[in-house]
């Protein structure tokens, strides 16, 4: 059993009607942002899809990797709507989003030394603890490196995770994007990575311009995130997968058939036979 | 260089005139740091854009394709986000519109934009907790219940003050007919189905 979903964007925009058939999905995510209000049409659906499946919670403002204090308002939402689903993971990314009071509403990334690890192990502390559960940090895809970065992306990962005590959402495709970008091999990053730590992985596409690659999530899974993915099945086991799809999103039907995809990627890879 | 300090730097460098940033970054990557920069300055202005254009589709519409992205650019460009959610991005665009030449010479806009923004605020707002009366309900009351009713208004109800015709604008655009020429003077126009 393998649960497999695909993104909130794109159920959301199937809903009401793509969900009337109540499509073989193990669980849905949603963006937790997306749902952080008073009540109306955002609450009312929430209510509907988590009455026919389970649900996860992915956030894009936590910025645990910020400086400023954290945002009291924010975790306090949060974990309302924590409760009130009571999801399967609460998670979000590792990351930079805003500084100074003022939010660029992006995934900024963040320099990989040991000043960084031990100030993420604090703030992730934090946030577990006041939300009384472990979160899931999410790798981003990048298009810059700091000079100040002393080691590489999954040996950080691995260090804030064990230190912090919190999971991993493993990317795949974010790891091929920054890896052509960045001119790593994603392999090696895979390899470095701790398997009892990740919990998650996204599949997603992006759009390719020859000279660097951006992360789109308006196209197929490419054939390389499919590859990179075997091999993450491969080497951590049996984990939770998702599809994400936010843009030139194609019929429902269409991402369940890729959830079966990844399904097959799982049979495959853990009974050797894709080896 | 301290964490805080090249996070400022980041956040700084979404501006196109601050490079500052390009200096504590790695020059040997296959992505070099300008274009690897642009990226994410091209990201943060596509992602604001974006967020404006969904609140605010009609007055998108009502500016037009020359007009539209100046404000958007502006209104960025002036407006570094306070905010958590995105979703809170374009709450002080009417206000900007009202204060900023040469939009503000036009009342409608604001106020248009206003409307928009209201609604938007009405779909999330917290749920009535009592059901609502019907008009057909009044009829039935009895002549001594009159005195001692009270209404209690549903929390999404929003009183907006106007001086011209931008919801009478509003309406047209949303009806996909030509809107009515802007005035002075509060209109409604005439609802939609």
């Amino acid at each position: 059993m393998f649960p497999c979903a695909v993104c909130k964007k794109a159920v959301i925009a199937h809903a009401p009607s793509g969900l009337e058939s109540a499509p073989a999905l193990d669980w849905l995510e949603i963006t937790s942002e997306n749902f952080m209000v008073a009540g109306g049409k955002p609450r009312h659906y929430l209510d509907a899809i988590r009455a026919r499946y389970p649900l996860e919670m992915h956030g894009v403002s936590l910025g645990i990797g910020g400086t400023d204090p954290l945002h009291k308002t924010y975790l306090r939402a949060l974990k309302q709507l924590m409760l009130h689903i009571e999801p399967a993971w609460v998670s979000d990314h590792l990351c930079l989003t805003g500084v100074n009071g003022l939010n660029s509403h992006d995934l900024l990334p963040l320099p990989y030394s040991e000043e960084a690890i031990a100030h993420l192990s604090d703030r992730i502390g934090q946030v577990q603890d006041y939300l009384g559960r472990e979160i899931l940090l999410e790798n981003l895809s990048t298009y810059v490196e700091y000079s100040d970065s002393a080691k590489p992306e999954w040996e950080f990962l691995t260090q804030v995770s064990r230190r912090s005590g919190c999971r991993l959402l493993l990317d795949v495709n974010n790891i091929i994007v920054s890896a052509r970008n960045h001119g790593f091999d994603p392999e090696v990053y895979l390899a470095g990575l701790p398997a009892e730590r990740i919990w998650k992985i996204n599949l997603a596409g992006h759009s390719d311009y020859q000279h660097y690659v951006i992360d789109t999530h308006d196209q197929d899974v490419p054939d390389a995130v499919w590859a990179l993915y075997e091999s993450a099945i491969r080497r951590f086991g049996a984990i939770s997968t998702m599809i994400e799809r936010d843009a030139d999103i194609p019929p429902l039907e269409v991402l369940v058939s890729d959830l079966g995809h990844a399904r097959q990627c799982h049979a495959l890879a853990l009974s050797g036979a894709a080896q | 260089m301290k964490l805080r300090a090249l996070q400022q730097m980041f956040f700084d460098a979404r501006s196109k005139t601050d490079d500052r940033l390009l200096s504590q970054l790695v020059a040997d990557r296959k992505v070099a740091p300008e274009p690897g920069l642009s990226i994410y300055r091209n990201a943060y202005h596509a992602r604001l854009v974006e967020a404006l254009e969904n609140d605010q589709k009609l007055l998108a519409r009502y500016l037009g394709d020359a007009l539209w992205p100046q404000l958007c650019t502006g209104f960025i460009g002036k407006n570094p986000s306070p905010y958590s959610w995105l979703r809170n991005f374009g709450d002080r665009l009417p206000a900007y519109l009202r204060r900023t030449e040469p939009l503000s010479q036009h009342p409608e806009i604001a106020e248009l934009a206003q409307f928009e923004r209201a609604l938007l605020d009405c779909f999330d707002a917290p749920d009535a907790t009592e059901p609502g009366v019907a008009w057909g309900a009044f009829a039935g009351l009895a002549p001594e219940q009159w005195p001692g009713l009270q209404l209690r208004l549903v929390p999404s109800l929003q009183l907006l003050s106007v001086r011209s015709n931008g919801i009478a604008i509003w309406r047209g655009l949303k009806a996909q007919s030509a809107p009515p020429k802007a005035s002075l003077g509060a209109s409604l126009g005439t609802p939609t189905v």
